[in-house]
């Protein structure tokens, strides 16, 4: 007994060491991917508003760039819905700030928030799906280093911002408080949950998995509309 | 002596390897719901609950690229074969094996929870449920040998 303890101690302490020592390292500055999928033309885009204004369906996206399901919505099911129903005039997707991930952190640097400022960043330069996308593809683990300031420079310099710009709006705080607004008024209006995906003033919480779901949702809401 | 056959002593009316046995389809079938999901590229679904997804999509989530939930699966596998061998022929090094088996699981799952508790910050309730199957696991494996009659003791 006393034989297999010990050697279930020393394996165990061996096991939790090795993970301890191969850990992850915070995500740097030089290990970015690019996203998958490009901003197609003919998107219409006007700030973070994506699609026709004459569009029978309006989608509003309340999304966190630190959301696990967010991600997957933005690049499994976004994608197509682009091709499928922006392109072609059917859907208007507007993307609100629900960044509230962040608070979870202990530190006063909040991922959520700082990701979010940097979108509307881009927005202003008319880059704001572009830094979706980079954002989306480049983040892996809740306020774990993905959107520190240094990594969000790099996504904002790779996703083809004008840095000089992109810095001044960021030092200026403006951006991190209209998230932090928005972010305030979509919880007073009960969004707790991301994404939430208010369709045409439907709320549906969390995106469906498969993409003929999704695609099923948008035509019955489309139909409706006319 | 870990060959030696010793009758195993009953816990409450039934064979000790079967209440070890249940407990290892339990750690099975989270660990595996979880695998299946990751594998799949997906998240666990929490419920009301949240921290799932946030430990899914963690970095930490994964061991030499693998889901950490694929080698929940890999343990409870080994665990329940050690149950079942041991229910079918009473031969005492196999409880031995559950046991130290079951420990080097908890000594990682404790791992695992303070990377979610303190590092990840989100704790995945997925994930809790197979530590304290695992813990229940060891503790039983443990209290089983301290009341079973050792091979010596028994010729």
């Amino acid at each position: 007994m006393v034989l297999f303890t010990g050697a279930a101690l020393l394996i165990g302490v061996l096991i939790v060491g090795f993970m301890w020592l191969s850990r992850p390292a915070a995500p740097t500055v030089n290990d970015l991917e690019p996203p998958a999928e490009e901003i197609p033309a003919g998107a219409m885009i006007d700030g973070r508003t994506m699609g026709s204004p004459d569009a029978k369906v309006t989608i509003e996206i309340w999304s966190d760039f630190q959301c696990p399901a967010c991600r997957t919505f933005a690049m499994n099911l976004e994608p197509r819905t682009i091709t499928d129903y922006v392109v072609t005039g059917k859907v208007r997707l507007v993307y609100r700030d629900a960044a509230f991930q962040g608070q979870k952190s202990s530190s006063p640097y909040d991922e959520s928030v700082e990701s979010a400022a940097a979108a509307r960043c881009a927005a202003d330069q008319g880059l704001f799906w572009q830094m979706h996308n980079w954002l989306f593809a480049n983040w892996n683990g809740e306020n774990e280093g993905a959107f520190a300031a240094p990594r969000l420079t790099a996504i904002a310099t790779a996703a083809g911002l004008n840095l000089a710009e992109y810095d001044a709006c960021m030092a200026t705080g403006d951006k991190q408080a209209a998230v932090i607004s928005e972010t305030n008024q979509g919880v007073a209006a009960g969004i707790g949950q991301t994404p939430t995906l208010v369709i045409n003033g439907q709320a549906l919480v969390g995106a469906p998995r498969a993409y003929a779901d999704w695609a099923a949702y948008l035509d019955q809401a489309y139909a409706a509309a006319n | 002596m870990i060959t030696r056959r010793v009758a195993a002593r009953p816990l409450l009316g039934l064979h000790p390897a079967i209440i070890l046995a249940v407990l290892d389809v339990i750690g099975l079938l989270v660990a595996g719901y979880l695998s299946v999901v990751e594998l799949s590229g997906g998240v666990p679904t929490c419920g009301i609950i949240s921290g799932c997804e946030e430990v899914a999509k963690s970095q930490y989530n994964n061991f030499l690229g693998i889901p950490v939930a694929v080698f929940g699966v890999l343990l409870s596998v080994v665990l329940l074969s050690f149950a079942l061998a041991w229910w079918k022929t009473d031969i005492y090094g196999l409880l031995l094996g559950h046991y130290a088996l079951s420990l080097v699981g908890v000594i990682f799952d404790g791992w695992f929870l303070y990377l979610q508790v303190f590092v990840i910050q989100a704790v995945c309730i997925w994930c809790v449920t197979y530590e304290v199957s695992l813990l229940l696991r060891f503790l039983i494996a443990l209290l089983v040998y301290l009341r079973q009659p050792r091979p010596g003791a028994a010729d």
